[in-house]
């Protein structure tokens, strides 16, 4: 056990440095939400950006890992499960900079943080959820949630205002809030199209069978096929995922998770790692209204 | 991870019971409210209305109760039909009457 106010050296950290130093860089990127820890947090990482040496310190992420953990409480119950992984892989890196071997018990903190995620991640949709495997999740949320309009229309095939009595039929209490349905008659039935049906099934299967998968590849004991399988699952769940789901910040938190655990060495998928990273930000902010402006003619 | 509709679709209602009879308070964006719709015990539906009855008051409202509730939306496995369904009520009693603004 080193002291916490020790800083290591680059070659001590060794290929966990690059994965640290993108834990500052995504930290930076406002998802702490109340606004005096938000400052606080950002002045820390801002900090530790501007002179790297003290992103090697235990001591600077324990700190880091306190005003992230004052969030959690601050927000409880609301806080999201990306926000809590935060937290987790902060403590680790701390654990991680206290001991000998930084990247070898940051790259062993990474696999478990992985495998634990996806595992009750598939765990919470296959058998704990009374509504996800029969598709009910997806088409009530593509449908109810303002942020995915632009991509209800384009897997239904379905017009902004059929999208909107959707809506409308489903959410009673909010569209009593909203009068989303006073400028006309009430929404008796769910509009639904076979290209709906066949995108739902999809997703709920794909998705549900693609995080059980990423959670068998991490928990497996090593061998020979398995940073294939292990670093190319995850890779393409992050790229699938993040394509749709409007938080960016989960997936850059997993891809620099998964980054935590490839060595020097394998450079490439390094690169494929630091590669996707910033690709999340593209696909994440991409302009789906234009792809479906572009259908519709 | 995304899971469940049980959660995104939970909503608080608040109603307060004057001599005017009953009236819905806004509590869409309230934070506190927001959290008792993802925990809801008795506790924190009591704390909620009578900090929203207290609110009230201050503003001279007259208030005999303040009732708060948290719902969730089912939906019909083959229709989607909505089903609300309370899954807490609260009941708060006001005695003492209001304060002149």
């Amino acid at each position: 056990m080193r002291a916490l106010a020790e800083t290591r050296s680059v070659e001590e950290v060794g290929a966990v440095w690059l994965p640290i130093r993108l834990t500052a860089l995504l930290l930076l990127m406002n998802i702490v939400t109340v606004w005096y820890l938000r400052a606080l947090i950002l002045t820390l990482v801002g900090l530790g950006l501007l002179f790297p040496s003290l992103l090697r310190i235990a001591a600077y992420w324990a700190v880091v890992t306190a005003v992230l953990a004052a969030w959690l409480i601050r927000t409880w119950p609301l806080a999201d499960n990306h926000h809590y992984l935060a937290a987790y892989w902060s403590l680790s890196i701390v654990i991680a900079l206290s001991l000998s071997d930084p990247s070898r018990a940051l790259a062993q903190s990474a696999r478990w943080l992985l495998t634990f995620v996806f595992l009750w991640a598939a765990l919470w949709k296959g058998i704990l959820s009374p509504d996800y495997t029969d598709g009910r999740f997806f088409t009530v949320r593509l449908m109810t949630d303002p942020r995915f309009e632009e991509h209800a229309r384009l897997f239904s095939g379905l017009s902004l205002w059929e999208v909107r009595q959707n809506r409308a039929y489903l959410d009673p209490l909010e569209a009593e809030e909203e009068a989303l349905s006073s400028d006309g008659p009430r929404q008796t039935a769910f509009h639904t199209t076979p290209r709906l049906k066949f995108w739902v099934t999809f997703f709920t299967w794909g998705v549900l069978l693609a995080e059980a998968g990423v959670a068998l590849a991490f928990m497996l004991p090593w061998g020979r096929w398995t940073p294939l399988i292990r670093h190319g699952g995850l890779m393409g769940f992050s790229l699938g995922t993040f394509a749709f789901a409007p938080v960016a910040p989960f997936g850059w938190l997993l891809v620099t998770i998964g980054l935590a655990q490839v060595p020097l060495k394998s450079l490439y998928l390094r690169v494929a790692y630091v590669t996707l990273w910033f690709l999340i930000g593209f696909v994440s902010w991409f302009p789906w209204e234009h792809v479906v402006g572009a259908l519709d003619g | 991870m995304f899971s469940t509709n049980d959660g995104e679709n939970r909503r608080v209602r608040i109603w307060i019971d004057g001599p005017e009879g009953e009236r819905m308070l806004d509590v869409a964006n309230n934070l506190q409210a927001a959290g008792v719709a993802a925990y809801p015990t008795e506790r924190r539906l009591r704390a909620l209305a009578t900090k929203a009855g207290t609110f009230q008051r201050s503003k001279g409202v007259e208030l005999s109760r303040v009732r708060a509730a948290v719902w969730r939306t089912d939906f019909d496995a083959q229709t989607l039909e909505p089903q609300p369904i309370v899954i807490r009520e609260a009941t708060v009693y006001f005695t003492v009457p209001a304060p002149t603004p």
